[in-house]
């Protein structure tokens, strides 16, 4: 055999080896390709939130209390950055950071084990920077140092300026970087002010790009409409005004007013102070309880004494109602001694007490008197009715309902504490809600703070109007309710409450405040809360004080407050004095049928 | 006896004058080339340009802002690659047998000259040379320089015939001595460029060609024990994770799925490709792997896209071209009459293909990782120009080998130039076309 034959023989079987192993990889073919097809994955997709722009809050007369500019953030795809260092010489010059923090942000391609197609690298750029940017990005991909034109850009993002900064900012609240509403009325009304983002969803390349012949889907966004609050600037001015006032002169833990049309229940102001900046929001406050007239329920003391009048003219016959209660100062009911405020101070009772007497000394006394008369069925009936422990419903995050004790629990002792309102709590916006129905003859009003939406046009879509909500008491106890509490200002305890040239009605409140479970000495809750005209009611106005100090007496504290906010917002809504001689009543009532 | 013509006698006979001589009076009865190796290396080629487009565009845009940035340079490499694969189809085996040893001497300088500063450095390594208008890389040249070497020595009359036909022999002209010797001097530069994948399909290809040449039994068993015995000791040797690693392929390629703790990136992204493309594929420049989540899809990973975007269609296909050059290709070598040209072939032949069955090995994770091209498709100037190098030399024995075209030229000599072709009949400078001698390069082995 000749080398040549051998070497024939050799090819061949050389062959067959070579057809042995292509025929194996045959096999792997058609295992992967048909087989095994299925478990190939689906091919990447990125979703891309589109937000539309958040909408604005306004006030009654169309001020804007917080408004989305259109802003600019530049942001960076660090998957799609080739060369770290050239693009970071590229970057710096444009942007406000420095060399280390840009390398970290573009080393970041991944986060938690996922691919990140996403840093963010300024905030708030302007766009002018934006487009500079845009151009150093398209160079720099130009130049092969990253693997897309967009590997920086400009984003548009939504952004959110509060511009009266701390005014009413615990009312409309705020929002967390990602733009969603998280306090407040931007929280309650998140959905409607924010829309409904939008997306788009594309396949994605494995830097981020979309694939120009990939599947696409688009979901529009919803644009967000505005929400038009029924505060009214200048009354809510006042209101923080005076509240501020409140707050220098007696270092109280915080002041909160409102302001209430006790005809409709359109609640006209609502004021918290200390404020803050909503605009550059302390992290403590996130999540926080920040509305106290809406969340902190409170003992209402004094000022509850009203509730138990108005059941008292409403349930008791007329030969119980023209009792007099003598107060001694104390009395002992069971183990307990109830003592009232006056025993303190001047050392005696207030002596025989007529009902109206009651509220006008705001005599503690009287009021167990008349609620033993009453019973604690009859008591726990109309509390319940006034709407204690139960939400407004206004239109708030994070409302309290404050507590009601159960029925069976209450014993003489109880009763008695709460016919003049310890042992029970309501938040300020209910006690104000309690005057507002005695200020409307009886009928409580459901208090709403949004007077309509409008879409993002500008076109009123919704419009929210006043309802009732029950009959507490009739007509005619709430006036004379209203007359005592007239008496309260004219000639009682809330006399530095007194309104230059308008009836006023109003009552005073000094509760004890209940700290870890037991009554704190020298911790009180002080309150005023009232309306006027007292003929003809058009603003109700609640000032609450916690724990101030120098004075705890509701008058002395808020009563001043009550009367600054009523005299200026009386001014607002254009309702003339009308103890003033000179005016004629026809020309007030021209012009007080305008309520705002 | 030994029939066979071979080119060495032409070597050793005749002085330059004469071997001259022998070459103008080889040159004219030649058969054409295979057509069938032609015609498909051709398809290879321009629809490898094709699926390049596809492969290539979405890299090409990211890096250098145009889609067809590796297509112009392929296109370019092509013609290139086909002129001289025509070129060297046409070459007179003879000279390129007489040049062999100094194309291997300049191979191993080109090798050497990767230090100098012509080299150019990537990822550290220093596998190119900075010649314009495109980086070469020697040790594709090397592939075919150093079959062309050892076919050579190989083919060289043993050392017992040379003794009796009274010549001396020295201990260095033994040829498997010669042969060990060019491929540890070609394998060695290569290694210290490194390139650890060409070395060892160049070793392959070489001992291909050693084990074609007819070496004794007993020294290819003794190769391949070795080979084992080196094996055995790389096992015993090996790290932990080493030793994770092969046991994590060998258990993938059993199972055919992937243990995406251990399994290179590159592999699991091209076995999904060739997972996604199903029978019929997702359609040409549909795949979305080669969307830069495959790493070179446009070289070392194209079959991957050829996988997701034509399917088992596209790739059975794509298998049977390469089957069937390594069929011409072994068809020519064994009807070579030649030593030499045989060898030539089959070596070329094995290198291609095996080349082509490493690359879609790797891509399907039948085989370890490797960084090699897919012949014919994959972007890169060397690797193309030489592959077509190569077919053109199996071409050109194809030129010398078939018996039957022989025997039909032979025959139908009064027919034109006999290559079945017409032609304008044109004024032989031998005179009468009819009287041509068949030459010795010709002479059939079964008339005695």
């Amino acid at each position: 055999m000749t080398t040549l034959d051998e070497t024939r023989v050799r090819i061949e079987r050389l062959c067959y080896v070579l057809l042995i192993f292509i025929g194996i990889m045959a096999f792997r073919l058609v295992r992967l390709q048909v087989l095994q097809h299925d478990r190939a994955g689906r091919s990447e997709t990125k979703r891309e939130k589109i937000v539309p722009r958040r909408a604005g809050i306004y006030t009654r007369d169309g001020v804007s209390l917080a408004v989305s500019p259109e802003g600019v953030r530049i942001c960076a795809n660090p998957r799609a950055v080739l060369d770290k260092e050239a693009t970071a010489q590229a970057l710096i010059p444009l942007l406000e950071m420095s060399q280390g923090e840009l390398m970290d942000a573009l080393d970041r391609t991944e986060v938690g084990g996922r691919k990140n197609y996403f840093v963010k690298l300024q905030e708030m750029a302007d766009p002018e920077t934006a487009r500079e940017l845009e151009a150093a990005s398209l160079q720099l991909w130009q130049a092969g140092n990253t693997a897309s034109p967009r590997a920086v850009y400009g984003e548009p993002f939504n952004y959110r300026e509060y511009p009266r900064k701390d005014f009413a900012s615990q009312l409309i609240g705020f929002v967390n970087c990602r733009g969603d509403g998280v306090e407040g009325i931007e929280q309650f009304w998140n959905d409607m002010i924010g829309g409904r983002p939008g997306y788009m969803e594309a396949e994605v390349d494995a830097v981020g790009n979309p694939i120009p012949n990939g599947r696409r889907r688009f979901f529009p966004p919803e644009e967000g409409s505005h929400v038009v609050l029924t505060i009214d600037d200048r009354i809510q001015f006042y209101t923080e005004q005076a509240a501020q006032a409140v707050v220098d002169a007696f270092q109280p833990n915080w002041v909160t007013a409102i302001v209430m049309n006790p005809r409709s229940g359109e609640v006209l102001s609502m004021a918290t102070r200390p404020g803050f900046d909503p605009n550059n929001i302390p992290e403590r406050l996130a999540g926080r309880e920040i509305n106290r007239a809406v969340n902190f329920p409170y003992e209402p003391g004094s000022t509850f004494k009203l509730v138990t009048a108005s059941a008292a003219l409403a349930d008791l016959p007329p030969d119980k109602l023209a009792v007099k209660v003598n107060c001694k100062g104390s009395i002992r009911i069971g183990k307990h001694t109830i003592r009232c405020w006056i025993l303190a101070k001047e050392g005696h009772g207030h002596g025989p007490q007529t009902l109206s007497d009651g509220i006008k000394n705001s005599c503690n006394m009287a009021m167990v008197g008349f609620g033993r008369m009453l019973g604690k069925e009859a008591l726990y009936h109309y509390a319940e009715m006034y709407g204690v422990g139960e939400a407004t419903d206004l239109g708030c995050p994070r409302e309290k309902r404050g507590i009601l004790p159960d029925l069976r629990t209450w014993d003489d002792a109880r009763l008695a504490n709460i016919s003049f309102g310890q042992g029970l709590t309501v938040t300020p916006i209910q006690l104000l809600r309690i005057v507002s129905t005695i200020a409307n003859d009886g009928m409580m009003m459901q208090p709403y703070l949004v007077k309509e939406i409008r879409s993002a046009e500008g076109e009123t879509v919704q419009r929210f109007h006043p309802k009732e909500t029950r009959r507490v008491i009739p007509e005619a106890v709430a006036h004379q309710v209203g007359a005592m509490m007239e008496r309260v200002v004219a000639e009682g305890t809330g006399k530095l409450a007194s309104v230059k040239g308008y009836r006023a009605a109003g009552k005073t409140g000094s509760a004890e405040k209940v700290v870890n479970g037991r009554y704190a000495p020298g911790k009180f809750v002080s309150s005023f809360v009232g309306f006027l005209p007292a003929e003809d009611p058009k603003l109700a106005i609640l000032v609450v004080a916690d724990e101030p100090k120098g004075s705890h007496w509701g008058s002395v504290v808020c009563g001043p407050a009550f009367a600054e906010i009523a005299s200026k917002s009386m001014m607002r809504i254009r309702f003339e004095p009308t103890l003033l001689a000179e005016r004629s009543s026809t020309a007030s009532t021209t012009t007080s049928n305008s309520p705002p | 006896m030994d029939h066979t013509w071979d080119t060495r006698a032409a070597l050793m006979s005749a002085p330059r004058g004469g071997a001259a001589q022998v070459v103008s009076r080889a040159k004219k009865p030649l058969n054409p080339f295979d057509p069938t190796l032609f015609f498909v290396t051709l398809f290879l080629t321009v629809s490898g340009i094709c699926m390049l487009f596809s492969a290539s565009y979405a890299v090409g845009i990211a890096r250098h802002q145009s889609a067809f940035h590796y297509v112009w340079k392929q296109m370019v490499f092509a013609g290139i690659g086909l002129a001289l694969m025509i070129a060297c189809s046409k070459v007179n085996l003879i000279t390129v047998r007489r040049l062999s040893f100094l194309l291997l001497l300049v191979t191993a300088l080109l090798l050497v000259l990767v230090w100098s500063p012509f080299g150019l450095e990537l990822s550290g390594a220093r596998r190119w040379l900075k010649t314009w208008p495109f980086a070469l890389q020697p040790s594709e040249v090397a592939k075919l320089t150093l079959i062309l070497f050892i076919a050579h020595t190989l083919s060289i009359r043993q050392r017992s015939t040379r003794r009796m036909a009274g010549g001396s022999v020295e201990w260095w002209q033994e040829p498997l001595l010669r042969a060990a010797l060019a491929i540890g001097l070609i394998a060695g530069l290569i290694l210290f460029e490194p390139h650890l994948s060409v070395v060892v399909m160049l070793t392959a290809g070489a001992a291909v060609v050693c084990f074609l040449a007819g070496i004794p039994r007993r020294l290819l068993w003794a190769a391949i024990g070795a080979c084992v015995l080196v094996g055995v000791i790389g096992l015993a040797t090996a790290k932990d994770y080493q030793i994770k690693r092969i046991e994590s392929w060998f258990g993938s390629a059993l199972t055919c799925a992937e243990d995406p703790e251990v399994t290179p990136y590159q592999i699991i992204q091209s076995v999904k490709g060739v997972r996604a493309g199903g029978l019929v594929g997702v359609g040409f420049c549909e795949g979305k792997q080669k969307l830069l989540f495959l790493p070179s899809a446009h070289n070392d990973f194209i079959f991957s896209v050829v996988g997701e975007e034509l399917g088992l269609l596209g790739t059975l296909f794509t298998l049977g071209l390469y089957v069937v050059i390594l069929w011409r290709g072994f068809h020519i070598a064994y009807q070579s009459e030649d030593q030499f040209c045989s060898l030539l072939a089959a070596g070329l032949t094995t290198t291609v293909t095996l080349e082509a069955m490493v690359n879609i090995g790797v891509a399907i994770n039948l085989l370890p990782t490797t960084g090699m091209a897919l012949p014919f498709i994959s972007y890169g100037g060397s690797s193309l120009i030489m592959n077509l190098v190569m077919v053109g030399f199996i071409l050109n024995v194809s030129r010398h080998s078939s018996l039957q075209t022989w025997r039909g030229l032979h025959e139908d000599s009064a027919r034109g130039r006999g290559n079945g072709r017409a032609h304008l009949p044109r004024a032989d400078h031998r005179g009468s076309r009819g009287v041509r001698q068949p030459s010795r390069l010709h002479r059939v082995r079964w008339r005695p």
